[in-house]
């Protein structure tokens, strides 16, 4: 009798223990994904920086780094209509990463053939954090993710907390310069917009809500930017030499003082596990004094005029 | 007075008045931008010579850029109104044997290869390659069209329809591949005078300057011409050899405006009809009033572009769509009224 | 200011297709040479060939004995003037503007029309009686009118030939009785050679001096025109059964068709 009691008192205090058996014989009946396709160059970074760069079986072609991204088989773009479903189902993934913008289309074909798709959020600076979780757990690699993420969080913590205090008029005005002809410029909507930000400074073009603007020169000379920032595919336009011809922009303060700064491309566009060092040399870039120069140094491309 | 003679005073009047509106919108124009610099400012501003930002902005930015429009309006129109002639089309626009899709190729290159404007030298890449691309592909649709006995305008706006197919195909192709750059390319395609600055006029209005003129001498011709081959021979003029000419400066005009400031669309296609309309079909009328209209159209078109959202540009090409489009629409039902209109 | 417009062997094609052989002509100055025939004979590519505007596979067209084509081409149309049977039309243009364009041959395309040009413009615009329209504007014109005003432009060009495909298309009556009144006085009294084309034979036998009748491409007959319009000829190029009566005032061949109706009776 008290062996039919206790047996079940025991079954009922199992009860709660129930679904973490389930969900634990769940995932070691479902082993990690081992053939991924990455649909954007930051999850392509985010996977190789977890480690598991040997299990993707298809990219973008846009996905160049790091190196070894570079050699893995294409499938198409990053945009519905670019990206080439019978290849990337060629590669027989077991899951596809996407995140969503600008790939609706992809993502609802592909479910409907059957695959696995997992859409990742990625527009802002903290999504990169989100996503680097949500990687590691599709998988099986919680562990690394988890470091990578607190390097990451503490990274852009220290930027963040470096410039914190900062009064609005220790702040330098940033002009980002995208193109010079028609002149183009990033808001705060963008990447480098909240890098920009986060870095200290403020956007010279905050009360813009597009994304990528065209603006006029005279607005420009107006607002008297303290330091301009630009992208590498720039092109050898962007230099303060050549910004002192044009007409009026030898007096900017960011010419005049030569803090004319440009990064690599992708660094600053691009939401994956280098976003921190594209907030530290931004950072660096806006607050010499307060945030030092990162130690693994400038990546090739990151460069100062 | 004789008809002659009160045509003549009429058309005298109505180009002074055209002038006249045109001078005053320009000199307008001049207080209009993101900078706000009211009118007492601006003239003393204009009166001292003391260097100042407002200045620089007013004489170095501005100015030009007034200038630029008035040039860039001038020579699109000059160019539809010769090509409406040529092709006896009423929808022939200054791109109609291929010169904005050259030009697109050119600069979309150039964007590409990280070249802007500035390149250190006189004239940047850019606009050279704009430049380059439009003369190109018009000379590549004149070959093919024009060469051999079968020559005739119509086989000239056929193999341009072809030809700008082409090209336009490979710009949407290069677009496409290199999508980190499709913002800035769409912006150039869609045109702007945002970065005028003097470099642009020194450069760009004497070739415009250079292709109005020559479509204005040649607008005897041009009448001729629209009669068909037999009668121009029969006048003793070469058709084959005008209708180069006038390709020619049509082309300069055009693809140096096209350098400078972008595609910009229905100003070559609603100037000429608009000027048509008050001083009629004779070109040596004509030119000078399609000019004068559409620097007219462009000058406002820009000043809206630069305030409508500011300090956001608006390209230009989207502003002249949306008046240049209805005002159109408001030409064709005159048309449809007035009996003996267009032919 | 005359001279003599000539043909000698002359053979045109379009391509692969012959349109004319072996045509001989000799417009002498204060003549009016008529070129009849049915729609496709070649009329149109004689007159063409006449005015310089095609060049002949063989033979040579020869003003005044000079070979046409060694001439400079606005050389030839100072003394040549054409008048096309069909022409696009313009953009809206006055009719001054419209006869103007007939100077250019002497104008020049650059230069601006001078008083002699406007005197021309006025005499040619009194001869076909349009004078005083000359502000008009083609389109509110009639189709006569226009025809009229294409004709003005030819004789504002001052040549001593005139080349004409069917200038009477178009016009009533009246004005085709008043134009070919008007080709027939510049020619008989002014000197003017004037060739030109048309189907009306009762116009042709009344005011051509001379005629020349073309059957696919060949000349069938040519001649002083009461010799040519004779029923028989008629009959073998244009294929239709024809009778000739004389007019009733001024005694020329009238050529009227014959019907199957009345035949058979």
């Amino acid at each position: 009798m008290r062996t039919r009691a206790a047996n079940l008192l025991l079954g009922l205090l199992a009860l709660p223990g129930l679904p973490a058996l389930a969900g634990a014989s769940r995932a070691a009946a479902a082993p990690p994904p081992r053939r991924v396709v990455s649909l954007a160059p930051s999850l392509t970074e985010i996977v190789f920086a977890l480690g598991a760069g040997d299990r993707l079986v298809g990219v973008t072609q846009s996905c160049d780094y790091p190196a070894a991204a570079r050699g893995l088989p294409r499938i198409g773009g990053m945009t519905d209509g670019t990206i080439d479903l019978e290849r990337l189902l060629a590669r027989q993934p077991d899951v596809v990463l996407a995140i969503g913008e600008d790939q609706a289309t992809t993502v609802a074909n592909l479910r409907r053939l059957g695959a696995r798709v997992e859409v990742i959020e990625s527009q802002t600076v903290a999504d990169v954090f989100g996503a680097v979780s949500r990687v590691g757990e599709i998988l099986g690699l919680r562990e690394p993710a988890g470091r990578l993420r607190r390097e990451l969080e503490q990274r852009v913590d220290r930027v963040r907390t470096a410039v914190a205090g900062l009064p609005a008029g220790k702040r330098p005005r940033v002009f980002f310069e995208i193109w010079d002809h028609p002149l183009m410029t990033a808001s705060r909507a963008t990447l480098a917009g909240q890098l920009i930000e986060l870095a200290g400074g403020i956007n010279l073009f905050a009360d813009l809500s597009g994304r990528y603007v065209e603006v006029s020169p005279e607005t420009v000379l107006q607002r008297n930017p303290q330091v301009i920032l630009s992208p590498d595919h720039h092109g050898r336009a962007l230099s303060v030499d050549n910004l002192r011809r044009q007409p009026g922009f030898a007096q900017v303060d960011a010419v005049r003082h030569g803090r004319v700064h440009t990064f690599a491309g992708d660094l600053v566009s691009r939401p994956g596990p280098r976003i921190a060092l594209a907030l530290e040399l931004v950072g660096h870039a806006l607050h010499p004094d307060l945030v030092p120069l990162p130690a693994e140094g400038a990546p090739p491309g990151a460069a100062r005029h | 007075m004789s008809d002659r003679d009160r045509g003549r005073r009429r058309y005298g009047v109505l180009v002074l008045l055209l002038a006249v509106v045109l001078l005053a919108s320009a000199a307008g124009s001049l207080l209009v931008g993101s900078a706000e610099i009211p009118l007492r400012r601006t003239l003393t501003l204009l009166a001292s010579s003391q260097p100042s930002l407002e200045r620089t902005i007013l004489l170095k930015l501005r100015l030009p850029r007034i200038l630029l429009a008035l040039v860039v309006g001038a020579g699109l129109a000059s160019a539809g109104t010769a090509y409406q002639s040529l092709f006896s089309n009423p929808l022939a626009d200054p791109f109609v044997i291929g010169a904005s899709s050259g030009a697109a190729l050119g600069a979309t290159a150039a964007i590409l290869a990280g070249w802007g404007w500035n390149g250190g030298w006189g004239i940047g890449p850019l606009p050279l390659l704009a430049f380059g691309g439009a003369l190109a592909t018009v000379g590549l649709v004149y070959l093919i069209g024009a060469g051999g006995s079968r020559s005739s305008p119509v086989t000239l706006l056929l193999a341009g329809a072809a030809v700008s197919t082409v090209v336009g195909a490979l710009v949407s192709l290069l677009m496409i591949l290199h999508d980190q750059s499709l913002g800035v390319i769409f912006n150039w395609l869609l045109g702007g005078l945002s970065s005028a600055t003097w470099h642009d006029v020194r450069y760009g209005a004497p070739l415009v300057g250079l292709g109005v003129l020559a479509l204005r001498l040649l607008s005897r011709p041009l009448d001729a011409l629209a009669l068909g081959d037999d009668t121009v021979a029969s006048l003793g003029l070469s058709a084959l050899g005008l209708r180069l000419a006038i390709v020619v400066a049509a082309t300069v005009a055009t693809a140096a405006a096209v350098a400078t400031a972008g595609i910009i669309g229905f100003v070559g296609l609603v100037a000429p009809h608009a000027a048509r309309l008050l001083v009629g079909g004779e070109n040596g009328r004509l030119l000078p009033a399609s000019c004068l209209l559409g620097a007219l159209l462009l000058l406002l078109a820009d000043d809206a572009a630069r305030t409508l959202a500011a300090p956001q540009e608006i390209p230009i090409s989207i502003l002249t769509a949306l008046v240049g489009g209805p005002f159109f629409l408001l030409l064709l039902r005159r048309q449809s009224r007035a009996p003996g209109g267009l032919p | 200011m005359t001279a003599v417009l000539a043909a000698q062997g002359v053979a045109c094609a379009y391509g692969d297709r012959e349109a004319l052989a072996a045509f001989d002509l000799a417009a002498a100055p204060g003549t009016v040479t008529a070129l009849l025939g049915a729609n496709g004979a070649g009329k149109s590519t004689a007159l063409r060939a006449l005015a310089r505007l095609h060049k002949p596979r063989h033979g040579a067209i020869l003003l005044d004995g000079q070979d046409v084509w060694r001439l400079r081409r606005r050389a030839f149309v100072r003394r040549v003037a054409f008048l096309p049977q069909t022409e696009t039309a313009p953009w809206p243009m006055t009719v001054e503007q419209m006869v103007l364009l007939g100077r250019l041959p002497h104008r020049g395309w650059l230069l601006p029309y001078t008083q002699a040009d406007r005197a021309a413009l006025a005499r040619a615009l009194d001869q076909v009686e349009l004078q005083g329209l000359g502000g008009r504007d083609l389109g509110s014109l009639s189709g006569g009118e226009r025809r009229r005003v294409l004709l003005a432009r030819a004789l504002a060009q001052d040549a001593a030939v005139l080349v004409l495909d069917e200038p009477g298309a178009h016009l009533d009556l009246r004005h085709q009785v008043e134009l070919f009144d008007l080709l027939r006085r510049l020619a008989h009294q002014g000197g003017t050679t004037v060739v030109l084309s048309l189907h009306d034979l009762h116009l042709a036998a009344l005011f051509a001096d001379h005629a020349v009748l073309l059957r696919q491409g060949r000349v069938l007959a040519q001649g002083p025109a009461a010799e040519v319009l004779s029923p028989d000829l008629v009959r073998a190029a244009l294929g239709v059964t024809v009778e000739a009566v004389p007019h009733p005032r001024h005694g020329v061949p009238l050529i009227v068709p014959v019907t199957r109706r009345e035949a058979d009776r």
